[in-house]
């Protein structure tokens, strides 16, 4: 049933309202009386909107980086190559072209853009260094040396182009700020004076390119760039000239650089055709990124090349109209004549297009560089007066097990000590981690963290160190550190990295979660931090940041030993979100601990392979299976399916050797129940049966098989050849839809027997009908016999407002008893300001009475 | 909001969580949190936000969320939001109702005795925002949440698109266009 017709000027000012625009009211009005009365509706909407647009700016994070706490200095930063007299910093985007780097320019002391030309193959019989860029790339250096000429605000400089060792590269000034195509993604389509204001100035940068005797030939989205000032209009910036070249030449060449290096779908039709690009195609393409701005579609749309011919031929375009009502029929009919099928009939050039569109343009809105969120003004409510209804407050020392947990438990695990978090909503106990010895005092230490703490900043997050002991006290933190920015997160993951620069002291990893690169995409960053007399060191030695946006960078990072055999300690980081050549594969890298830290680019790298794998979800270390002296790597991929129809999951495990990890699993494993997610969490188990080789446990956090999704733990025993084929025990949940997560099973050995024992939390876990999660906590002692699959010593919530173990971790020996210890993270808990805490159990020695 | 694929949205982060997954947990806390406290803020009065913690009015909401995820039916992303909104619209009724001192031999006196009033209310006026609220449950549900995710949430097209599963951002413009054109012609016609 199609939708009743809307009055057009309703439409068209609701559409206003909707782009965040400012309808004249009072022309609307007087100039239809008779929607008097929707019109002023609709300006209360406006106004509703912008109390909140002003309400989300008051509490929008302050992005910017503290320059005191660590900024980026490109000039002391080692690079990661040289190009010539250029040093190449971080990798800012690649292409089918080649890469782009930001990079530091020692003679002129500034930052610049390098794109490199991506090298041909080795032909046959010459070694790889000799590899040069490919044949295309001399037209392409000189029509940048002619670009080099172009002085324009709106056209990218070109500082100079050259060849080193044979690879061709161009350096230019470094545009800060996102693309026409990013803001389009992010926005949908623009408001129609800011799309019409991107496009004048792109065709003043186009009327000077003209000018210079080049082509561009590939006006896109992709390759406008809007850079924000501080002190004026966001300046539109043209990029991106690897299509471009001389307006005259020879047709036959022109021709074919025209098709082969554009973009299709903004191909005028000559083009498509084959004939050479003219400044009339770069009008026709700015008239496709003008339709585009306004409906986010391409006025010509396609599946292939011959189709999109075809249809060019046929006149078949999408309806600007139908996309976009509303839109002033001036503008329309302006958008026609650029994307007219003959040269001819477009406008003369790019300067009559910018006078066009100059009365239809508005203000380019800038994405905020800097947000000065004085939190001083929108400082938060400080305490609470009255009990909110909703939950009790939970008692600080009663912890009852419910009534559903199955058999005896054995005191194996006595309460040491709490420590509550200090800021408002931080959620301390998020995450935590023992990490070893860090101050080489004999006591192992241990991690906590509260990554929505917000101190100078809002959500930057915060994360303690406290000092093991004899007492087997928390107290204060040794050490605290800080996100550097506002959102960061820092803290959302912490792991021991082990010893990786070999000075015997244990080091700590803590990733920032939503840490942003230059461009403000989310990339995640692990910082390493050494261990020190003191604790750890006030800043890290090294931070290793992610590439590629969203993709989870960091939220599973673990050392995992030796891995090569060098006598570092090595670290692996995870991405469940990371797409390579499948979208959400998921990677795992692995960077090799040194003297002087990690290195700023991984060493070994593996991917999930498939669609969704998922691969790197949680891992921690899982030893030397084994025997051989080398650690190995362990990693889950929860949703890979295989060839099955559903599903599985899987884990896998590379050996390390003393060239590093292998580069094929020499085991596997797959899960035997559809979406039960095996392999989300990985470790070690350390010599479960002390036949000299580690064993493995592998996570299926939903296997269903007395209730619904209680989860399951599996072991499998190390040995000369790797582990097990089949798991020789296998622990269980505790009730329906309880799975089953924990920062790493190994405990070590927590009651005295000489054998480690493992953990395992949920906060999910509820002890009765009414499903109120309260989350539990339990350790199973290594089993005597096989069939016992239940945990010895379990520790449960009282209090379904405040689940506890939002995380788990073994302390290692934190009081220095020979005992291992347990951490538990209750980030939901709160009293008067304090949000979250940690409680810290000791082992004892006990018998056990399975 | 943080963009969305097969893998963040909100409805495989909720399955994830049914099955322990904290790092899911922890995603949709950080998600929604923030948006919900920034719209929390501007509907909270000035003399209930000295007696009620923002924090605590959208921790709280999104905590009982979480413990009843087995009672919310999971329609699209738009809906949660809006089940949330709808969660902290309550609890910020609730304080305000609670921070009122009413004398026994006085009848409830609806209006803010002290002058304070919400950012929103302050822009639009008390009585015109339960109009709005009022006419915004009259809206189908597609139409209501395309509403509540532009004017009140500020989501971009693409995020109204991905939230309500519509095909285009465009076409998600167009939904939120047309709400808004029916909402004020409801309004119009009171």
């Amino acid at each position: 049933m199609s939708e009743p017709k809307l009055d057009p000027d309703l439409e068209r000012t609701a559409g206003q309202v909707a782009d965040h625009e400012t309808p004249d009211w009072e022309l609307e009005t007087g100039n239809h009386p008779d929607l008097r009365g929707p019109l002023a509706a609709l300006r209360m909407m406006a106004r509703l909107a912008a109390a909140h647009r002003e309400v989300r700016r008051r509490f929008e994070p302050d992005r910017s980086v503290d320059p005191g706490a660590g900024a980026d200095d490109p000039e002391q930063r080692e690079p990661a190559f040289s190009w010539g007299f250029l040093r190449a910093l971080d990798p800012i985007g690649e292409g089918s072209f080649g890469e782009v780097w930001r990079a530091w320019d020692p003679s002129l002391e500034r930052e610049v853009a390098l794109k490199l030309r991506r090298l041909a193959p080795a032909a046959e019989g010459v070694p790889a260094l000799l590899r040069t860029s490919d044949p295309a790339t001399r037209y392409w250096l000189d029509e940048a040396r002619k670009l080099a000429r172009v002085r324009h605000p709106n056209v990218l400089t070109v500082h100079g182009a050259a060849q080193h060792e044979g690879r061709a590269g161009l350096w230019t000034e470094l545009v800060r700020g996102e693309s026409v195509e990013a803001r389009l993604a992010r926005e949908g389509p623009l408001p129609s004076l800011e799309a019409a204001r991107i496009v004048r100035d792109l065709c003043r940068a186009l009327t000077a390119v003209h000018a210079a005797g080049l082509v561009h030939g590939d006006v896109k989205a992709a390759n406008v760039m809007l850079e924000p000032a501080s002190d004026g209009p966001t300046r539109v910036v043209l990029m991106d000239f690897g299509a471009a070249h001389a307006a005259g030449g020879d047709r036959e060449t022109r021709g074919w650089l025209a098709v082969s290096t554009g973009t299709p779908l903004v191909m005028s039709p000559e083009v498509l055709r084959g004939e050479p690009a003219t400044p009339a195609a770069d009008l026709y393409a700015a008239g496709v990124l003008l339709f585009r701005l306004l409906t986010g579609r391409h006025p010509v749309e396609a599946e292939s090349l011959d189709a999109l011919r075809d249809r060019h031929e046929r006149g078949e375009r999408l309806s600007l109209a139908e996309l976009r009502p509303g839109l002033p029929p001036a503008f329309a009919r302006l958008i026609d004549r650029a994307l007219a099928k003959r040269p001819e009939d477009r406008p003369e050039g790019a300067a009559e297009l910018a006078r066009a569109l100059e009365p239809l343009a508005g203000p380019v809105r800038g994405r905020m560089a800097v947000l000065a969120a004085s939190l001083a003004a929108v400082a938060l409510v400080v305490a609470i007066a009255s009990a909110i209804a909703w939950f009790e407050r939970p008692s600080d020392t009663r912890f009852v097990p419910p009534e559903r947990l199955p058999g005896p438990q054995v005191a194996a695990m006595r309460l040491g000590d709490i420590a509550p978090g200090e800021g408002r909503g931080e959620q301390f106990g998020n995450g935590e981690a023992g990490i070893g010895d860090a101050n080489g005092d004999g006591f192992a230490d241990v991690i906590v963290a509260g990554a929505h703490f917000s101190g100078a900043r809002y959500l930057q997050g915060r994360v303690a160190l406290f000092l093991g002991n004899a007492a087997g006290r928390l107290g204060k933190p040794a050490w605290v550190g800080y996100g550097r920015a506002a959102g960061d997160y820092y803290g959302a993951f912490v792991a021991a990295a082990g010893d990786v620069n070999g000075d015997g002291l244990a080091d700590a990893l803590i990733t920032d979660q939503a840490a942003r690169s230059s461009d403000h995409q989310e990339v995640g960053s692990v910082a390493l931090y050494l261990g020190s007399k003191q604790g750890l060191e006030p800043e890290p030695v090294s931070r290793v940041t992610g590439w590629q946006p969203h993709a989870r960078f960091g939220a599973a990072i673990s050392g995992i030993g030796d891995v090569n055999g060098d006598g570092y300690a090595d670290v692996a980081i995870g991405a469940s979100n990371w797409s390579h050549r499948h979208p959400y594969e998921g990677a795992v890298f692995v960077y090799f601990g040194g003297p002087h830290g990690l290195p700023s680019r991984p060493d070994w790298r593996l991917f999930g392979g498939e669609r969704d794998a998922w691969l790197g979800a949680l891992m921690t270390r899982v030893g030397d299976v084994n025997h051989d002296g080398y650690a190995d790597l362990l990693v889950g991929s929860p949703g890979w399916k295989g060839g099955h129809a559903a599903v599985v999951g899987r884990a896998l495990l590379y050996l390390g050797g003393p060239h590093g990890l292998a580069t094929k699993a020499s085991w596997s494993v797959e899960g035997d129940q559809p979406s039960a997610a095996m392999g989300y969490a990985v470790g070690g188990a350390g010599d479960v049966n002390r036949d000299g080789y580690d064993d493995v446990i592998v996570l299926q956090p939903g296997w269903s098989g007395r209730g619904v999704r209680e989860g399951r733990m599996l072991l499998y025993l190390g040995g000369p050849h790797g582990p097990s084929r089949t798991p020789a025990w296998t622990a269980h949940g505790f009730s329906a839809a309880t799975g089953l997560s924990s920062g790493g099973p190994a405990m070590g050995d927590v009651n005295g027997d000489g054998l480690p024992d493992l953990q395992a939390g949920s906060w999910l876990y509820s002890a009765s009908a009414d499903r109120r999660q309260l989350g539990i906590a339990a350790v199973y002692l290594s089993p005597r016999e096989p069939r016992a699959p239940h945990p010895a010593w379990y520790l449960a919530g009282d209090d379904a407002g405040t689940p506890i173990a939002a995380w788990t971790a073994p302390a290692g020996d934190f009081n220095g008893d020979g005992l291992g210890d347990l951490l538990v993270g209750q980030s939901g808990w709160y009293r008067g300001d304090q949000r979250g805490r940690v409680l810290l159990f000791l082992g004892q020695r006990t018998t056990s009475r399975r | 909001m943080e963009p969305t694929h097969p893998l963040e949205s909100t409805m495989v982060l909720l399955d994830r969580i049914r099955v322990g997954d904290r790092n899911a947990r922890n995603q949709l806390l950080a998600r929604y949190r923030p948006i919900l406290q920034a719209w929390a803020h501007g509907r909270l009065p000035a003399h209930a936000r000295g007696l009620a913690d923002t924090d605590d009015v959208v921790q709280v909401t999104l905590i009982r969320a979480l413990n009843r995820l087995t009672e919310f039916e999971y329609r699209h992303e738009g809906a949660f939001l809006s089940y949330l909104r709808q969660g902290v619209l309550n609890a910020v009724r609730q304080e305000v109702r609670r921070a009122r001192r009413r004398p026994t031999d006085s009848p409830p006196d609806e209006s803010l005795a002290d002058g304070s009033a919400s950012v929103v209310e302050c822009a639009i006026g008390r009585e015109t925002l339960e109009r709005y609220e009022t006419a915004l449950l009259e809206l189908g549900p597609d139409q209501r949440e395309a509403v509540i995710l532009r004017l009140e949430f500020g989501l971009s097209h693409p995020e109204i698109a991905s939230a309500l599963g519509r095909p285009s951002a465009n076409a998600a413009r167009m939904l939120v266009v047309r709400a808004l054109a029916e909402l004020a012609k409801r309004l119009a016609d009171e």
